[in-house]
């Protein structure tokens, strides 16, 4: 396998943007990207293009307003994992020596979706329960390990804050914890403002061989690992979708990939699709021992300029969650930390090396990717 | 809310296979038993997702189980039907399988906690155009567990 690096990064905005099409969205993500990594579109030679969403062919739909150049352009549907799964599917391809130059994108339009009748248990339950079951998850991990849910709702609080300066962010406001605990409740224990808003967007990255890569830049981030689990049974979680599992899992074989562990992370981009998510995936991705998630977010540790800084874009509390954009956006975050060079004033994680994101979507597909420079 | 569906209507299950409703026991959950390593899933499978082997027996689940995990929900997930607020119960029951439901319409919102025991229960969830009942599976206290509050 050979040594992949990011050559390039881009962003469309995360937002509510009802007049746009997913073509706009991708334009603006792809083309920062190739600006980014000082490339034309012709030199790349394969792309992975995944939305949770749209579905199809649409990969070649959004890419042919960048050009049709004819390359391989695969479509991944792999739920709230899908951005990051593109970029394992682009890793692969070119770890392998396939491929010099390619593509990972990731976009959503969840605005004005229009949803078909439900028809069999889904009359009883209802559709895209993912909040449900993390309300469900977060009750039970409330009760093993006795914490309270004015705790937990501090992890709003943090990821409000980190957004306000990202000019990515969707909600780009400080909120009180009096604020997030009286906002609507929309299944106990969680409330409006801990869980995760409907987003649009897009997030591209231009990776490429480390050793091509020299031509182009002299500080590439290194895709230290990258790595894609589904769900291994286990009764517990037949109610979940492996959620807590699949992320260990993911992490750890990352971990060891990368030849890192937890203690080397300087920032962790996760998957706060809720508040309780993020707690759980504190110790899901080993920042802390089982049980003890709630203290890091009680003793400040997970803030910026904590000893363990986590989603400082805002998360998908704050920065907002185009589903099969946000393992993308996630990558453009802690590429751009990496780098140096962090959007907004304030968000800086100083001198930071290795940064992890993860991503989970349930029942399901988790992913971690480690990089470094 | 019963078994006894009103004069005329019939009752159709919201899909086939999940559950069997028995005129003397009540209902049951039909759920499959892996020969090889034991292990009992629900719904039905023909093949065990936990060792692989092919050759599942039939097997039935309840009447009893206890509270795994609970929420109360206040916002409808798209194209939920019921009325609002509702509680929503992920149930273990002894054969090692978690099975999530509503909890019956008349259980009380605040008496829900974790290690609970319930009994399964049959209740309509709307109807269908001629007016027959479509009926699923749902929880309800047991009466050993009202009579402790
Ligand atoms: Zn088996």
């Amino acid at each position: 396998m050979r040594e992949v690096v990011i050559l390039g990064v881009g962003m469309h905005p995360i937002g509510k943007f009802p007049h746009k099409s997913p073509g706009q969205l991708c334009y603006t993500a792809v083309d920062q990207a190739l600006r980014d990594a000082g490339i034309p579109w012709r030199k790349v030679e394969l792309a992975y293009s995944g939305s949770v969403r749209l579905g199809g062919t649409s990969g070649q739909e959004v890419l042919s307003m960048v050009g049709m150049s004819g390359i391989p352009i695969m479509n991944i549907q792999n739920d709230c994992a899908t951005g990051a799964s593109a970029l394992n599917g682009a890793y692969i391809a070119v770890a392998a020596g396939l491929v010099d130059i390619a593509l990972a994108l990731g976009y959503e339009k969840m605005t004005g979706d229009g949803a078909p009748p439900p028809k069999g248990m889904e009359r009883l339950f209802g559709r895209n329960v993912d909040i449900i079951t993390l309300a469900l998850l977060g009750k039970r991990h409330m009760y093993e390990f006795g914490y309270t849910v004015e705790q937990m709702a501090l992890v709003s609080v943090k990821n409000h804050r980190h957004a306000v300066s990202n000019p990515k962010a969707q909600y780009r406001r400080e909120v009180t914890l009096e604020e997030v605990l009286n906002s609507r409740m929309i299944a106990e224990p969680l409330t409006l403002l801990q869980c995760c808003p409907q987003s649009d967007g897009a997030a591209a990255a231009i990776i490429c061989s480390a050793t091509k890569a020299r031509r182009f830049t002299s500080q590439p981030v290194k895709i230290s690992a990258s790595v894609v689990v589904s769900q291994a049974y286990n009764y517990l979680e037949t109610f979940s979708g492996g959620i807590d599992s699949m992320s260990r899992r993911a992490a750890q074989e990352a971990y060891q990939r990368a030849g890192l562990g937890p203690q080397d992370l300087d920032l962790v981009e996760l998957h706060d699709a809720t508040t309780s998510a993020e707690i759980m995936h504190y110790e899901n991705l080993g920042l802390c021992p089982p049980g003890e998630g709630v203290h890091l977010i009680v003793q400040g540790k997970t803030f910026i300029g904590g000893t363990m800084p986590v989603n400082p874009s805002g998360g998908l509390l704050a920065l907002g969650h185009p589903l099969g954009a946000t393992g993308l956006a996630q990558v453009y975050e802690v590429t751009r930390q990496l780098r140096g060079q962090a959007e907004g004033s304030e968000r800086q994680i100083n001198n930071a090396r290795v940064g992890l994101a993860h991503t989970v979507g349930t029942g399901g597909a988790a992913a971690s990717h480690i990089l470094t420079r | 809310m019963t078994s006894a569906p009103a004069r005329g209507k019939k009752q159709i299950p919201i899909e086939e296979g999940l559950f069997i409703s028995l005129p003397q026991e009540g209902v049951r959950l039909c759920a499959s038993t892996c020969r090889w390593c034991g292990e009992t899933v629900f719904p039905k499978r023909d093949v065990c997702p936990h060792c692989f082997a092919p050759g599942m027996e039939e097997a039935l689940l309840g009447p009893k189980g206890r509270i795994y995990t609970y929420t109360v929900v206040w916002q409808a997930p798209v194209g939920f039907l019921g009325p609002l607020p509702y509680a929503l119960a992920v149930v273990e029951f002894p054969q090692r399988v978690l099975v999530t439901s509503l909890m019956a319409q008349d259980t009380p919102l605040d008496s829900l906690r974790i290690g609970q025991e319930v009994e399964l229960a049959l209740e309509k969830v709307t109807e269908n155009e001629v007016g027959d009942e479509i009926v699923a599976y749902m929880f309800r206290p047991t009466l050993q567990e009202v009579r402790n509050l």
